[in-house]
């Protein structure tokens, strides 16, 4: 099993703060905009309506994962389905986050083009991209969480800063009228966006990795709140510097906003700095988007690894990223995406969460034994993952 | 070797190698040297419906100083050269000036873009469409208007009286601005975002050249005119300065100044405000910080100066917006006293409640004329709607807000409320002589 034992255990606040990323490269790419599109006005409050949404998702999946000692959901998914259905659980869930780490891919390459380097080929950008995710995650989710974790400080001073110093530009009478195209449209479009944080399902395939539920529950809290809140922020500056006609029609809103700060002769734009928290930030989490996808996938085929499928995934996701021929392509196809494919991106889990209910809690049975570490110790969520299933065949 | 450690390090030779291919060249470099920094921009209309743009490029040996180096002259002619390209638009403009130029034109040092009187009548907005997405634009580009020309006569004849660098020419001003009130140094943000706002209207600065100090720098030789000469060129009974749109008497600088402001609707420019009229708007539209104010003394024997800052922000009620709305305004101001010319003793507890309540009525009533000038021309860039809009639930109800003809029937109350807090380091005047 090669690599598998250097995937140790993960902190709580390190992946919590990884994943936050990885919910935050939407928000650095076409996010503030869309959601502008959607609800108006009343935007800043489609990331708070979607939180709480997400709340309810990460409950059921919480209970699922401690139900199944923190086993990976396309394990369960096996448990209870069978071979087949780990196969198509695990198929999916790496289909999904393979198409919108393309699309966000493509997104990213077309925003380099369009701001700082308009002559270098689309192609350089994206492939340059590409190998350098596979070279951060390759080591899997602790090396790219520690490293996250010595960056986050500055990147969170200097992405405060950023917005606090345009906040000041802007006013607060552009959030109103308050609840933009009305209440129900308001409350729909947050249903709507609920896949806003849909990368916290990562830790429905990272959950063998943590020492202990309760540290994966607070983890996922963490996360959730973190990027929420870190979301909000960023939209409500967002709209405070712009009308919401402008906001509609913004290319890379959150790109826009810094390049209005000036603070006059001495230090005259900061942008030159965000531009590099923005790269830092979408690098790790378009790096995630790759992990997740070969991740899954080695967990759906019961792979024993899941790096020999980060290469092969990343050059199928590198022509993913040419089929859209326009950038705005690219964003519309996003969009649609984001919204369709959440119904059966949550339904897989409700319907994982309901058949275990229903059927796998009937008096008498027995719950899957607790996850043990590997015999070094390390833990990884494949070497637990394969010491479950023969331990569960062995109590069938 | 273990069979591991050789296929890791044959993956990560083989990433260097894949991005040393990638890597092997820099499309996108940019040499200093190469560049030709764009630093002002001005666009006029020109013959057969095509634009004049005009390019001010930056010479960097100019603005090189130092021991054995001599300065371009230290004017802003020495360190910029001025091109003139006729197109059908701006992108053709560029791509035709660098046609001319040895060096690629670059617009990332762009701080001013100055717009000819009969463009910005036409109406701003396809101009302006390139400024927005063209990458190399920034919003914070100031946007001046010139008024009653062509931005080329402004390009042509500025010529700041200290800076010789235009970008610190442009900070200076911005800088400035606070401390007079009547010019706004507004950037292609406020203005786009003015613009945008269905419920109100934009404004800009406008720009003028000076006829006298014009005449100087031609006729004389850069040289200021004789003092009976400098009189002659006077009106019988001159308005002050900044109370009409009439350039000011004045003799030596920049023949260019900065009073007043271009009021625009749906991006076409409708009326044109004096620097006192502007200092009211900002008062209004709450960007005003301080400003020197002179009044007549109440008894008619001079004048009395007050410098006075913004005390809290202007608060504004409007009520029955559906039918004739009534607008209260309340502003609150305090400040200190700078002079009195009429040599009268008004400063003490009693006496100088005088000289605030009459300098709140002078304001008051400057103020309502102005409004009702807006009304006249059913225009709003005091941008009142802010105060309707916080009440406001949907966007469909301020869509369907028809606040212009609202706004122009309304009946309006000014309030100020002047504090003069310090009286300066004199208590009263001398008497005045008797005559």
């Amino acid at each position: 099993m090669i690599g598998a034992k250097r995937q140790g255990h993960v902190g709580w606040l390190p992946v919590a703060i990884v994943i936050s990323a990885f919910i935050h490269v939407k928000a650095f790419l076409v996010l503030p905009r869309t959601l502008c599109q959607f609800a108006g006005t009343a935007a800043w409050l489609l990331p708070l309506i979607a939180a709480f949404v997400n709340v309810l998702v990460l409950l059921a999946l919480a209970s699922l994962l401690r139900d199944y000692s923190r086993r990976s959901l396309p394990d369960i998914a096996g448990s209870l389905g069978g071979k087949p259905a780990q196969f198509l659980f695990g198929f999916f869930y790496s289909g999904y986050f393979l198409i919108f780490y393309a699309l966000q891919l493509r997104i990213f390459g077309e925003f380099v083009l369009s701001t700082f380097l308009p002559e270098t080929p689309l192609g350089v950008v994206l492939i340059s991209m590409v190998l350098l995710n596979l070279y951060l995650c390759y080591e899997g989710l602790e090396n790219v969480s520690r490293t996250m974790m010595i960056l986050f400080p500055f990147l969170l001073v200097i992405y405060l800063f950023a917005l606090t110093s345009a906040a000041a530009i802007g006013t607060f009478d552009h959030l109103s009228p308050w609840l933009g195209y009305g209440l129900m449209h308001t409350l729909g479009a947050g249903l709507a966006v609920t896949s806003l944080y849909n990368q916290l399902f990562l830790y429905g395939f990272i959950a063998p990795l943590f020492r202990g539920q309760r540290q994966l529950h607070r983890s996922m809290m963490v996360a959730l709140g973190f990027a929420a809140a870190v979301m909000i922020f960023s939209q409500i500056v967002f709209q405070m510097s712009f009308t919401i006609r402008a906001a509609q029609q913004m290319g890379f809103p959150l790109y826009q906003i810094a390049r209005l700060v000036q603070f006059g002769t001495f230090f005259q734009r900061i942008d030159p700095l965000f531009i590099f928290i923005w790269l830092i930030i979408i690098t790790i989490g378009l790096a995630m988007g790759i992990y997740t996808s070969a991740l899954v996938l080695a967990q759906g085929i019961k792979a024993p690894d899941f790096r020999p499928y980060l290469f092969p995934l990343a050059v199928i996701a590198l022509c993913i990223a040419y089929v859209p021929q326009r950038t705005v392509d690219a964003t519309a196809i996003n969009d649609r995406l984001a919204v369709w494919l959440q119904v059966p991106f949550y339904g897989a889990l409700i319907a994982l969460f309901i058949w275990n209910r229903l059927l796998h809690r009937l008096p008498g049975r027995k719950k899957a034994a607790p996850l043990r570490l590997s015999d070094n110790g390390s833990g990884t969520a494949f070497s637990g993952q394969k010491k479950i299933k023969l331990r569960n065949r062995r109590s069938h | 070797m273990q069979p591991t450690w050789r296929r890791r390090v044959l993956c990560f030779t083989l990433q260097l190698s894949c991005l040393t291919l990638l890597l092997a060249g820099c499309w996108d470099r940019n040499e200093l040297e190469q560049l030709a920094f764009v630093l002002t921009l001005g666009i006029d209309r020109s013959v057969d419906n095509q634009i004049d743009v005009m390019l001010r490029v930056a010479v960097p040996v100019g603005v090189e100083a130092g021991p054995g180096k001599k300065a371009g002259g230290g004017t802003v002619s020495g360190t910029t050269k001025v091109l003139t390209v006729t197109a059908r638009s701006v992108p053709e403009a560029i791509s035709l000036a660098e046609a001319t130029i040895e060096r690629q034109i670059d617009f990332r040092h762009l701080r001013i873009v100055v717009f000819g009187e009969q463009l910005a009548k036409e109406g701003l907005l396809p101009y302006l469409d390139v400024f927005e997405r063209y990458h190399q634009f920034r919003r914070s580009t100031y946007i001046w208007i010139a008024k009653e020309g062509a931005a080329r006569h402004i390009f042509l004849t500025t010529d700041p009286v200290l800076e010789k660098s235009v970008s610190r020419y442009a900070e200076d001003l911005a800088r400035l601005v606070p401390q007079l009130s009547f010019f706004r140094m507004a950037t292609l943000h406020e203005f786009i975002n003015e613009t945008d706002s269905p419920q109100v209207d934009a404004v800009l600065p406008i720009v003028a050249v000076n006829p006298i100090v014009e005449r100087e720098k031609k006729e004389n030789n850069n040289a200021p005119l004789p003092t009976d000469e400098y009189h002659q060129q006077l009106p019988e009974n001159p308005e002050p300065g900044g109370k009409t749109l009439a350039p000011l008497y004045r003799s030596g600088g920049n023949p260019s100044e900065f009073l007043g402001v271009a009021v625009f609707h749906q991006g076409k420019l409708v009326d044109k405000w004096s620097g006192w009229e502007t200092r009211d708007y900002s008062l209004l539209r709450d960007t005003y910080k301080r400003s020197i104010w002179v009044f007549p003394s109440p008894t008619g024997l001079g004048f009395f100066s007050l410098q006075l800052h913004r005390t809290r922000a202007p608060q504004i009620t409007i009520t029955d917006v559906n039918d004739v709305p009534h607008i209260d305004i309340a502003l609150s101001l305090e400040g200190n006293l700078l002079g009195i010319q009429s040599l009268e003793p008004y400063v003490s507890s009693d006496k100088i409640a005088d000289l605030e309540a009459y300098a709140a009525g002078q304001i008051q009533s400057q103020i309502a004329a102005l409004i009702q000038k807006a009304q006249r021309q059913k225009v709003d860039p005091f941008y009142f709607v802010r105060f309707l809009r916080t009440k406001m639930l949907t966007m469909k109800e301020l869509d369907e807000l028809n606040w212009r003809e609202h706004f122009a029937q309304a009946t309006v109350t000014v309030a100020v409320d002047i504090k003069i807090r310090r009286p300066g380091l004199r208590i009263q005047p001398r008497e005045r002589e008797t005559p």
